[in-house]
């Protein structure tokens, strides 16, 4: 059995389980997925051993820091860890070592937890999935055939087969709440300004979050809690107090609004992941939440105006290298940073201008409701090999509308499809609610029973 | 949708961006490119009034009030 975060903390605390033991676990299950799956791409084993005996020493020292003590995680390879590889999944970092910590690295290395690796991402976090690369990209683990979606895709399978209990994952357009989606665990993008994206190379600067993937919503309001506050070294990173994440917060006399012009009209899901939607919707009403219907802007005016502004603040990022060594980086990172090569001064200005209208009218049709619900993927993962290089044009996701609000939104599994394939639900809050949205998510797990089930 | 522009003009705008890109890759990126113009004329319709401000108005104080 693979204990989650709170299970194993518990356990520690009582002396009823050794972190090295536990660390034994995880690195058995990463030596038996990894050759399937692709997950990492440093993996740092021995190391891990050596932390986790440094825990268990504080373990029988009555000495623990808290429930992070000994816990196996790893970090997408985008946050910068002090002298262990950070390659952003791309030749053009292969030999990049960094000399400092990301702050979140730095917050649980604090916090005790056990470093197990470095994971497998979309290429910068935007180019993938991609075969053209130094490292292969992850698989699915519930079928390996299968998308993990991205872009924290090495976060994704890790966590789904145990062996990590938790991980970092960055999110700009839905890299954390996708690839949670698609590999059954859960993962939160938290408010704007709450995690500090210090030592984590940058996609989007006004888009991009941090934040944790775990199994369970109880496991990343854990996670959350050791990499969120206030960081100067972030200029979007806010000096206010943390909200509270207690995930047995009281949902009743709280209303739940329900975006279904999202998932039936502006971009329709199949029938499970429907189900899988109004199921989520009965257990909250049945903890206690009003619900109502809401109305905000259609999915493709929150697309367009995202992407734009996504697309263009990537080639920002990476204009340098892209016209001095492009062909260091993959085919796919190459044609969405063209893309957002061809976009003038006014198309991103017109993008921040519509985002601000956005933003302001969802406000509006918000108002009144503590917590929003919809969908995070349309349906199951896709194969691997069908998504293509422009698939961020094509259609529009459900994931950006929170990226470019800066709300808290969360995926927490709510089964399987016909082919055995995880579904999930996408909650969403308003700023710095993060706390009742991890609240709900542990509701609807409690409730509907999905997390005894793993891959293989 | 418009059609793909044709590859010399195309190239010209590749050019102008700065971006050399493989033969091949560049074909695909002119064949996508409707979709790139679809959705920037989206953006502009219907127009953002003149009053609106971007989503990160400039802030003299870098916002640390």
């Amino acid at each position: 059995m693979i204990p989650t975060i709170a299970e194993a903390a518990a356990l520690i605390a009582a002396r009823k389980l050794s972190p090295v033991e536990l660390t034994q676990g995880c690195i058995a299950r990463m030596e038996a997925w990894e050759g399937r799956i692709h997950a990492f791409i440093t993996p740092t084993p021995e190391r891990a051993l050596e932390e986790a005996r440094a825990a268990e020493a504080r373990q029988m020292a009555g000495a623990l820091r808290g429930p992070l003590d000994g816990i196996p995680i790893a970090h997408k390879d985008i946050y910068d860890t002090a002298g262990l590889a950070t390659t952003c999944h791309s030749a053009q970092l292969r030999e990049n070592v960094p000399d400092a910590d990301a702050a979140a690295v730095a917050g649980w290395a604090e916090a005790g937890a056990v470093l197990m690796g470095k994971l497998a991402t979309h290429e910068f976090a935007f180019g993938g999935p991609s075969f053209d690369l130094p490292w292969p990209a992850a698989r699915n683990p519930w079928d390996t055939e299968r998308f993990t979606a991205g872009s924290s895709s090495g976060t994704g399978a890790a966590v789904a087969v145990g062996a990590i209990l938790g991980g970092t994952g960055s999110d700009t357009g839905g890299s954390i709440r996708g690839p949670a989606a698609f590999c059954g665990i859960a993962g939160i993008k938290p408010s704007f300004g709450l995690c500090s994206r210090r030592g984590v190379f940058p996609l989007a600067q006004t888009l991009d979050h941090a934040g944790p993937m775990a199994w369970t919503a109880e496991d990343c309001a854990l996670l959350l809690g050791a990499m969120a506050g206030h960081d100067p070294a972030d200029p979007a990173s806010l000096d206010r107090p943390p909200p509270r994440l207690d995930v047995e917060a009281p949902l009743a006399g709280r209303r739940l609004g329900v975006i279904r012009h999202f998932h039936e009209a502006d971009m329709p899901v199949n029938a499970a992941t429907l189900a899988g939607i109004e199921a989520s919707i009965a257990i909250l009403r049945e903890a206690g939440m009003e619900v109502v219907d809401v109305t905000l802007p259609a999915l493709t005016e929150f697309h367009t105006a995202g992407w734009t502004t996504l697309a263009a603040e990537a080639f920002a990022v990476h204009e340098a290298w892209m016209r001095a060594r492009p062909e260091l980086y993959g085919e796919a990172m190459r044609a969405r940073l063209s893309l957002g090569a061809l976009l003038s001064a006014a198309d991103y200005l017109q993008a921040q201008r519509r985002r601000r209208a956005i933003i302001e009218r969802t406000i509006a049709a918000t108002e009144g409701v503590d917590l929003l619900i919809t969908a995070a993927q349309a349906a199951e993962a896709p194969l691997i090999t069908d998504v293509g290089k422009f698939a961020s044009i094509e259609r529009p996701a459900f994931l950006i509308p929170f990226n470019m609000l800066g709300w808290p939104a969360m995926s927490v599994c709510t089964g399987f499809g016909e082919g055995g394939l995880p579904l999930a639900v996408q909650l969403v809050g308003k700023f710095w609610q993060d706390g009742l949205v991890l609240s709900a998510g542990h509701a609807i797990e409690r409730a509907n029973g999905q997390r005894a089930r793993r891959p293989g | 949708m418009t059609a793909p522009l044709p590859p010399q003009e195309f190239a010209l705008l590749l050019r102008r961006a700065g971006v050399t890109l493989p033969a091949a890759e560049a074909e695909a990126l002119r064949l996508a490119h409707p979709r790139l113009q679809a959705m920037l004329e989206a953006l502009r319709d219907p127009p953002n009034a003149p009053a609106i401000e971007p989503a990160f108005a400039f802030q003299p104080d870098g916002g640390r009030r």
